[in-house]
Parts: C-alpha cells; structure tokens; sequence
C-alpha cells in the first residue's frame, strides 16, 4: 500500500546511466533522514515503533545513537559522558542484509551484502527508495498515532559503500591508476616506491543540487574474511526544499543519480570490466 | 568475548592508562559509532597486528616450502578475537606467527612469564604457559574464561617482579 509508481524520469535514469554489473563491487547502501528530535519521544516509543513493523524486521539491536552529521568516517571512535540513556535502535530483516535504524532524530535503512548472491541481486536504487519510502510513511504514521507530531527534516544522506578487493585489477597501491580514473600512473623520476596505504578524502559542493559530495578511498581489513579491500565510499548529504515527503525522495533520487554518476565516472573501464552486467543471464 | 573490533580494542586499550576509572564507570562507553553496517578497519588506524594477521591470509599453499596450506579466515578470525581479548585485558601487544599446518601462534611474555596460545588448523585453541622450567600446557575453551584466567596469571607475573 506504501509502494507508489516511479516517476518515469527516475526509470529511465536507471535504464540509461546508472552502470550494471554482473559483479558489483557494493557491500554496502545506506539512505537516510535526519530530523530535529521528535519531542516527546521516549524508550517504550522503540517497543511501539517495533510492533508495526517486527514481522518485516523480526530481530533488533541496541547502539549508541548518531549525534554528529550521518556519513561519518568508519572507525570514527565516540567518548561520551552520558546523562541518560540514549539509543538507537537497529531493526533487521530476516535476511540480515536489511536494517531500519532509528533513533530520536533520525531514520536510517541500510543494505548490506551478505553472500555473494547478495552481489549478485543487489538491490537496484529504485527497490532501495521504495523500502525507504516504506518505512519513512509507517513512521510518520506511528508519530500521527501517538501524539507525536511531524518530523521537521534536516538533512538527508545516500552513501554507496564499494570494496575493491585485491588480487584482481589492482595487487599493489601502485596500481591505483588501474582502478581510479583521477589517479595518475607512477613515474620512476619521483624515485618513491609504491605507498604502503592509501586515505583520500574529496568533498564537492553542488548547490544546485542541495547537497555535499563526499568521496573516500581508504585501504581497508574487511571484518567478515579478513581481506584488504580499497574502500570507496561515495556519500551524498544535504537538505530536501522542505520536510514533505516528495521532497525528501526527490532529493534521494538526484542525490542518488549524483553519486552513480560519481562512481562512473570515477572508475576506470579497466575495473568497471570485471564487475560488468550480463542481462543474458537474467539475474540482474 | 567482546565485539569483533581491533580498532576499538587497540583505542580502549591505549585509553585505559589515561581513563582507568572513567572507562570501569557504567555510564561510559567507548564504541564505533557511524551509521553503517558492513565492518571494516581503515588501514590507517587498524593496529600492526591486525595488518600482519591479515598478510597472513594472503599467503599462497606451501608458503613455508614445507606443503602448508592457505591459513584460513576461520583460523585468522579466531586469532584476532583472542587478541582483541587480550587488549581489553591490558595484556601487551603480542608476537604473531603462522605456523606450520596452517595455524597462528600469539606470544605474551611478562617478566619471567610466557604464554604461547596457538589457533590450530582445524580451529582449536592450545595454550603453554612457562615460568622458568616450569610448564604447563592445555585446551582453551574461547567460550569460557579460561583466557581471562591466563592473562591473569601472566600479568601478576609483573607484580610478583615488581613486589621482589
């Protein structure tokens, strides 16, 4: 009842521009809201909030909540003296690749890979933005329901999070060139060896678009196996036109087409290559 | 065991020194707070340990011309979680080595005191524990606090040597 049809400008950006592949190196695809605090939200609300949506999210986890701007670094560390206990909330499919999270002044849905058929049917954004879409109503409605108000919108983030392992276009961090598009190939006049790691931050303005641009390439030890992957993270952050609902997805969607625009543009075909589509195969 | 995060252990365990009574209080907590999901530590802050223990998983079979095969994640991961164990112990950063078979040796020593936990291949976990010439050798059950009990027993080694 929450899915509405896609405007027609949003599905032929996704049959013309944005890149397929058969291999996509994504683990990882957040879309965010965040609100001023919803007053009189409280502990039990999360119970509540829970009950409306348990049988699409049947197991939950308790974190500190966000308090800085949603998109910050991985490893970002916290130390905080608390006057009461403050939550998030994390609600998870049965998949575990879907998560809701939600704190007082902020919603989040995330999309992690799993398996490597996960990759393989990774969510297109149009799939992502309809569950967003979802979730953002079901809340609205439990806020209507309990007296709650209206979320007032902040600000709101897409963040596509890719890991480019090694061993395949790139061995070494003198192979960056292959890889990355803006990366110049090594020369021998510098007379430096190949870097040991890599950590490269960009930030782009495009107010036209009402939003930030972060890019971030970081070398990295993947957690679940243990493998060193080149992370790129693409991470979109500004403010909709006003906190309706329209405008909140119209700002995913140019935020969206903004950062697979980025991606594209930013890889080399060499790399794109390994990871590219096979719409013979019909999974994707 | 606590949370599969060398980044957090390696912070929590250089924070302990400056923050010992804030970190014991309930109300403070240090953790990883971002609003992703997928784990990974940026190799800029992932401790040298971390960095070797994850060198070790691309060594190819017969890395030490001896037939040895692949060490795998299994293997690595269990080995990480007893380090991460032991930097939220205090114990001090350990030497790291595969071992022939496929498995991963960790080594503590303090004063006179030496602990040797070795992650076998097929994801059992052996400890030695020597003082001098005495030995003392046995199973870790990573589920119980038979660790907690040998890191004990290694740190008041420092004590014992302080105290003399």
């Amino acid at each position: 009842m929450y899915e509405r049809a896609l405007p027609q400008r949003r599905m032929t950006i996704e049959q013309n521009i944005l890149p397929e592949f058969w291999n996509p190196p994504i683990i990882e695809a957040v879309l965010g809201v965040e609100f001023q605090p919803v007053a009189g939200w409280g502990v039990p609300h999360f119970g509540l909030f829970w009950q409306e949506i348990r049988a699409d999210y049947p197991s939950f986890d308790v974190k500190l909540p966000l308090r800085n701007a949603p998109g910050g670094l991985a490893g970002e560390i916290g130390l905080a003296v608390v006057e009461r206990p403050e939550v998030r909330c994390w609600f998870i499919d049965e998949s575990q690749s879907r998560l809701l999270q939600l704190q007082d002044d902020r919603l989040v849905i995330n999309w992690r890979k799993v398996r490597q058929e996960d990759a393989e049917r990774y969510p297109k954004y149009t799939a992502s933005r309809q569950i967003f879409e979802r979730e953002w109503q079901r809340y609205h409605e439990f806020l209507k329901r309990e007296g709650l108000g209206v979320p007032a919108v902040r600000a709101c983030e897409v963040s596509y999070i890719n890991h480019i392992e090694k061993g395949g276009v790139w061995r070494t961090f003198g192979d960056l060139h292959k890889v990355f598009t803006h990366w110049a190939p090594p020369t021998t006049e510098t007379g430096l060896p190949s870097p040991d790691g890599v950590a490269v931050n960009m930030v782009y303005s495009l107010p036209k678009e009402r939003l930030n641009l972060k890019l971030e390439i970081a070398t990295a030890i993947r957690h679940a196996d243990m493998k060193e992957v080149l992370q790129f993270t693409l991470t979109a952050r500004g403010g909709p036109e006003s906190s309706a609902t329209e405008a909140v997805l119209n700002w995913l969607d140019r935020a969206h087409d903004v950062v697979a625009g980025a991606f594209k543009q930013l890889t080399t075909d060499q790399v794109r290559e390994t990871w590219r589509g096979r719409r013979e195969h019909g999974t994707i | 065991m606590v949370p599969f995060d060398p980044y957090f252990a390696m912070t929590r365990h250089d924070l302990r020194g400056r923050f010992a009574t804030m970190l014991e209080a309930p109300a403070v907590a240090v953790q990883t707070v971002n609003d992703r999901w997928v784990e990974s530590t940026p190799s800029s802050v992932a401790p040298a340990w971390y960095r070797e223990l994850a060198n070790f998983g691309e060594m190819e079979e017969n890395w030490d011309g001896y037939g040895s095969p692949r060490i795998s994640v299994d293997v690595l991961k269990t080995a990480c979680q007893i380090v991460i164990e032991s930097q939220c112990l205090n114990l001090p950063t350990p030497h790291i080595s595969p071992t022939t078979g496929g498995g991963v040796n960790i080594e503590w020593a303090i004063a006179d005191r030496e602990l040797e936990v070795e992650v076998m291949p097929n994801g059992e976990v052996e400890y030695l524990r020597s003082e001098g010439e005495e030995m003392h050798d046995g199973s870790l059950n990573l589920e119980g606090d038979g660790f907690q009990g040998l890191a004990g027993w290694l740190k008041s080694g420092s004590e014992q040597a302080a105290a003399a």
